[in-house]
């Protein structure tokens, strides 16, 4: 070493300056706002956990109540005493809970139905036998019911022009036979209706779909994955083209003959999956079912588009339970010119562009707000009782804000204890318009990112665990 | 009060505690945290991150290395993140192969002052400034530094060879006192 580089090093590790006075209580200030925010992270943690338990209890619910339909259907008819138009005992209407829910959208023929409507008696299944056939009854119905996938409003009507005995209820098909043996329909809409039930009397009653109500809750957890900034340099860390496994559950409530939400996978941005609510990845399609919890597993691959920062091309796939998707679409996620408040008791600020260039460093503290805006093309095959398919055009715009806490990391979460070590939990609230309909989401989060320290590989690590509420605001319905 | 009280009380969060370590160790560290960035305001930001880092990980740190080292490390650490979000600095974060002269061999040792000398170190492009302070300051070896900032080990090593050039043509009298002409001016 010659004489310059020994007086440099010198000179570095004896240089000393004096702090400016109120430096200390800077940093005191910011120690007491963390100590309260380490309260705070506890809620953080807490937060997916209830939306999980959350999703579970409900779904526990939905089952029951659509159990307690089924019984309900299960009808034994008396000879009407009463209505001298019914005196074969034929009765092709029910007075069930659902029944009086029928929406106002009913056809003439549904509605002259309706009036020949007496109250039923009800009993479960296990009471149906020969004996309980009082002995005036000319006939007896015995009721069973099977749910169908009707896909579309078309499909309702050309039934109804098929069996002026159908009438609307929610996605239930009752099947009258006379009370010699329950029969299952299958797929309404596949089968040749006509042939089915020639032999029989079917009343199909249908609601039409309450509204866009629908939520989904759904979990996500990534595993290892390098990141961008293992791949480049300082000065090129923009968003880049990636590719990203997903495995997680997901639960969907459908509400009617309305919605379905496409889950995680689509259209997620490479660089900011895991920050982002309601983002690209909630995109509706028609289609009646019931709540479903299903394990899903996909990947996507996204493409950057040369010379641009922030627009790619997304092409990619999943299974969730019965339902497969392939999807695909154009993405720009930009940053509204808004001030991102910033951390620290300097009062600095800085403008959310900076967001974009941390992408997957995942260095973002603060709040910051975003707007993306997004189109695809995404092709969905879905099993209720069949398989049914949907394609669907679509685009919109987010606009969110969030708010990301640091955090201290488990220890032994990361693979070595020398990687710098970063954590985030997150609660983001956007709203998103995609055609026709808006919805708004919370989207809670908490992720570790691991990234190389002085003395290792140049590796980063992702792992995380995302979760996602959606509601679509049920503002424009079309029955 | 010793070192060591002052160590298991930081470790209780015992603001006192926390004050005697700061007052102890911040004139040092601010001296390392002036030599990455390009002004005693951010120095000081970088400096006030870093002891924040410090107390919120107190627990992590080993009796067995010394402490100084440690906190040594967390500031520099710091001063790099720094660097990466502040956009006024990360666009001055140029490896480019051309930004600086070429390679000149040392002519002599100056008598500046260690105060003058780190003034040059943080006259130079911030890319440079962090691969010189690095490398030929906290001496780490140029595979440590490509890691740490994501480039070649290639490039860290002509970078620094052109930042040490510019720095000893600065260390020259004649150099030096242009640049402090043009200061004055």
């Amino acid at each position: 070493m010659d004489g310059f580089d020994e007086n440099m090093k010198k000179g570095g590790t004896q240089f000393e300056m004096e702090p400016s006075p109120e430096l200390w209580s800077h940093i005191e200030k910011q120690l007491d706002e963390n100590k309260d925010k380490r309260r705070a992270i506890w809620l953080w943690w807490l937060l997916p956990f209830l939306m999980v338990a959350s999703g579970v209890y409900w779904y526990t619910n939905q089952n029951k109540d659509i159990t307690t339909l089924e019984d309900e259907l299960i009808t034994v008819v008396s000879p009407d005493q009463e209505n001298p138009k019914k005196k074969d005992g034929i009765i092709n209407a029910q007075k069930t809970e659902e029944g009086n829910q029928l929406s106002g959208n009913q056809s003439p023929i549904t509605e002259s139905l309706k009036q020949q409507v007496r109250p039923l008696q009800s009993i479960s299944k296990d009471q149906i036998t020969p004996d309980i056939i009082p002995a005036e009854a000319k006939t007896m119905q015995v009721n069973a019911t099977a749910t169908v996938s009707i896909v579309r409003k078309e499909a309702y009507e050309r039934l109804l022009k098929k069996l002026p005995q159908i009438e609307f209820s929610k996605s239930s098909l009752t099947i009258i036979d006379g009370g010699k043996q329950l029969k299952q329909l299958p797929a309404l809409v596949d089968s040749e209706v006509s042939k089915a039930i020639q032999p029989i009397s079917i009343k199909v009653k249908t609601e039409e779909a309450d509204s866009l109500n629908s939520v989904l809750v759904s979990a996500a957890v990534a595993g290892r994955e390098k990141t961008d900034s293992t791949k480049k340099s300082l000065n090129k860390n923009k968003a880049n083209g990636g590719f990203r496994i997903i495995i997680g559950t997901g639960f969907h409530n459908l509400g009617g003959k309305g919605l379905g939400l496409n889950p995680l996978l689509d259209g997620i941005n490479n660089s900011t999956v895991f920050n982002s609510p309601g983002n690209p990845g909630s995109s509706a399609v028609l289609q009646p079912t019931r709540a479903r919890l299903g394990f899903m597993v996909g990947a996507e691959k996204t493409i950057k588009i040369k010379g641009s920062n922030r627009i790619e091309w997304v092409i990619g796939s999943q299974y969730q339970y019965q339902r497969i998707e392939a999807f695909t679409g154009n993405r720009s996620d930009s940053s509204l010119p808004f001030i991102s408040n910033r951390r620290g008791s300097s009062g600095e600020t800085s403008m959310a562009p900076y967001y974009y260039n941390v992408g997957n460093n995942q260095s973002h503290i603060g709040h910051q707000h975003r707007l993306s805006i997004h189109t695809g093309l995404q092709l969905t095959l879905d099993k209720a009782k069949h398989w049914s398919w949907q394609n669907r055009i679509y685009g919109g715009i987010i606009i969110s804000s969030d708010y990301l806490q640091p955090q201290t990391i488990i220890p032994g979460w990361v693979p070595s204890a020398n990687l710098i070590r970063k954590s985030h939990a997150g609660l983001e609230t956007g709203i998103q318009y995609t055609y026709g309909r808006w919805g708004t989401g919370v989207f809670a989060q908490q992720n570790v990112t691991a990234s190389s320290n002085f003395r290792n590989l140049p590796k980063q690590y992702w792992r995380g665990l995302e979760l996602r509420f959606f509601y679509n605001i049920p503002s424009s319905v079309k029955k | 009060m010793d070192e060591k009280s002052i160590l298991d009380l930081c470790r209780k969060n015992n603001r006192q505690a926390q004050k005697s370590l700061y007052q102890l160790h911040a004139p040092f560290m601010l001296g390392v945290c002036y030599r990455y960035t390009k002004s005693r305001d951010d120095a000081e930001d970088v400096l006030q991150e870093g002891f924040v880092k410090v107390f919120t990980q107190f627990h992590q740190y080993k009796e067995s290395g010394s402490l100084q080292a440690w906190i040594y490390k967390i500031m520099v650490t710091t001063a790099i993140s720094y660097l990466r979000r502040h956009k006024r600095y990360r666009s001055q974060m140029d490896f480019s192969e051309n930004a600086l002269h070429p390679v000149v061999e040392p002519r002599g040792i100056s008598n500046l002052q260690t105060a003058d000398l780190m003034e040059l170190v943080r006259k130079l492009p911030t890319g440079y400034q962090t691969i010189f302070n690095l490398a030929g300051i906290e001496g780490y070896d140029h595979t440590e530094i490509s890691e740490i900032l994501g480039i070649s080990v290639q490039t860290s090593r002509s970078q620094y060879s052109r930042a040490r050039a510019q720095l000893i043509k600065w260390v020259d009298a004649s150099e030096w006192q242009v640049l402090k002409s043009k200061e004055n001016n």
